[in-house]
């Protein structure tokens, strides 16, 4: 029971030294705006996208693209000023019908990360 | 997820930065009656030496590193010709950019350092050795605001606890390194078995030092990152597991010369066999732990690189 205990002790006390390896993940989409998979209204005037984490401008884009695969953002991709996980990007007023956000995130930590959602402009 | 470029450069650059490390400062807790005694000035400069490739390695792979990276952030092939551009705009607009090039000035002055160490008697400059440590120090912990930290809720808390911890893993690796290749100074006589158990003691008072600092950020880190424990249970958590298993493994070597080795060769300085026996087994025991640390260092490198779960 005692050689257990020690060994509890010094297992403890081996992971709390290899802890701050453990790593948080990468900039995940948190949530979007429009939401994902979302039937909205209103055309958005941009779309905005929430991350886990800060992002890099340099590197980090959203395109838009129409049910066509034709790109329709204003290529305006940015990150919020006063927010540096969001990332956003201007579109021209949307006619109803589907649309298609791919993103590409780069993180403060260089990681990289990628997706796509749809959402639809109602009549 | 990165590239197995950037992790190998990684890990690389990490080997290299605390192997320059932890060699200065065995320098610095090296007595200087033993550096003229013991350490000839030949053995001195191979050290120095050495440290002098292992810089060089620190460039070297800090520049693929960069390179990897902005194959990463631009998502060109490592290959693709553009990838210089991107390194270019990762150089001026982000925060790893930045501080690549802060760790490139810091570079910069310890190649200096160690030009002037080099033109000193023996290899050893006094002043310019503690700059160069302190730099080759500030270059090693740097690192940890190039990794998964710097995109925490709490930045700089996790940034400092982070660089305490890689610094006290480099200085334990980097200052073993150091005194495995001065154990293999030759002849091995009595001064060399005394140098081996004075040099021993103080690089094993300084690990334990290291010990206590990795067990206090880690338990610091826990504290203020309790969801990255449930990570211990998942696919990740076994890579942290064998990481915790090897470094049982070390931890049973340091004993070892501690409490072994260390008394069978301050017994045997009269006799020349049992003498060369101790050295012997000390040398090789002193090499296992180097390269178990360095595993342990690659295996951390490995992990940065990784999200959990």
């Amino acid at each position: 029971m005692r050689r257990l205990r020690m060994f509890g002790a010094v297992f403890a006390t081996a992971i709390a030294m290899v802890l701050p390896s453990l790593a948080h993940g990468h900039a995940m989409l948190e949530s979007g705006e429009p939401a994902v998979g979302s039937t909205v209204q209103a055309a958005p005037k941009r779309v905005r996208l929430h991350f886990t984490q800060p992002l890099e401008r340099a590197f980090s884009t959203i395109h838009v693209e129409d049910a066509s695969g034709k790109a329709v953002d204003l290529g305006d991709t940015t990150v919020d000023p006063g927010d540096g996980t969001v990332l956003q990007v201007s579109v021209p007023d949307l006619r109803p019908g589907k649309y298609k956000v791919i993103w590409r995130a780069v993180s403060v930590d260089t990681h990289v990360t990628e997706g796509d959602y749809l959402f639809t402009v109602g009549r | 997820m990165m590239t197995v470029a950037t992790v190998a450069a990684q890990g690389v650059h990490v080997l290299a930065a605390a192997f320059v490390a932890g060699a200065l400062v065995f320098m610095l807790l090296t007595p200087a009656d033993e550096f003229e005694a013991r350490l000839s000035i030949g053995s001195t400069l191979d050290l120095m030496r050495l440290i002098v490739v292992a810089l060089g390695v620190v460039i070297l792979s800090g520049i693929l590193w960069l390179w990897s990276v902005a194959a990463g952030m631009s998502g060109y092939g490592v290959v693709d010709a553009r990838v210089l551009r991107a390194a270019g705009a990762v150089l001026s607009a982000t925060n790893f950019g930045h501080l690549w090039l802060a760790r490139a000035c810091m570079t910069v002055v310890l190649c200096l350092a160690l030009f002037r160490d080099m033109q000193s008697p023996g290899g050893r400059g006094g002043t310019t050795t503690v700059v160069g440590a302190a730099m080759a120090l500030a270059l090693l912990a740097s690192i940890a605001a190039a990794g998964h930290a710097a995109a925490s809720a709490c930045p700089k808390l996790e940034i400092a606890v982070l660089a305490v911890h890689v610094s006290a893993a480099g200085l334990w690796f980097g200052s073993i390194a150091a005194l495995a290749i001065s154990l293999r100074a030759e002849p091995a006589d009595g001064d060399m078995a005394r140098f081996a158990v004075g040099a021993t003691r103080r690089i094993g008072a300084m690990a334990v030092i290291m010990l206590l600092l990795l067990a206090a950020c880690g338990t610091a880190s826990a504290f203020f990152r309790l969801s990255g424990a449930a990570a211990i249970f998942s696919g990740y958590g076994q890579l942290l597991i064998a990481k915790s298993a090897l470094l049982f493994a070390a931890l049973a070597l340091a004993a070892r010369n501690r409490w072994r080795l260390l008394p069978r060769l301050s017994k045997s300085t009269g006799d020349a066999e049992s003498r060369r026996c101790a050295l012997l087994s000390l040398t090789r025991n002193v090499a296992g732990e180097t390269i178990i640390v360095a595993a342990i260092l690659l295996l951390a490198g490995w992990l940065a690189a990784t999200p959990p779960g």
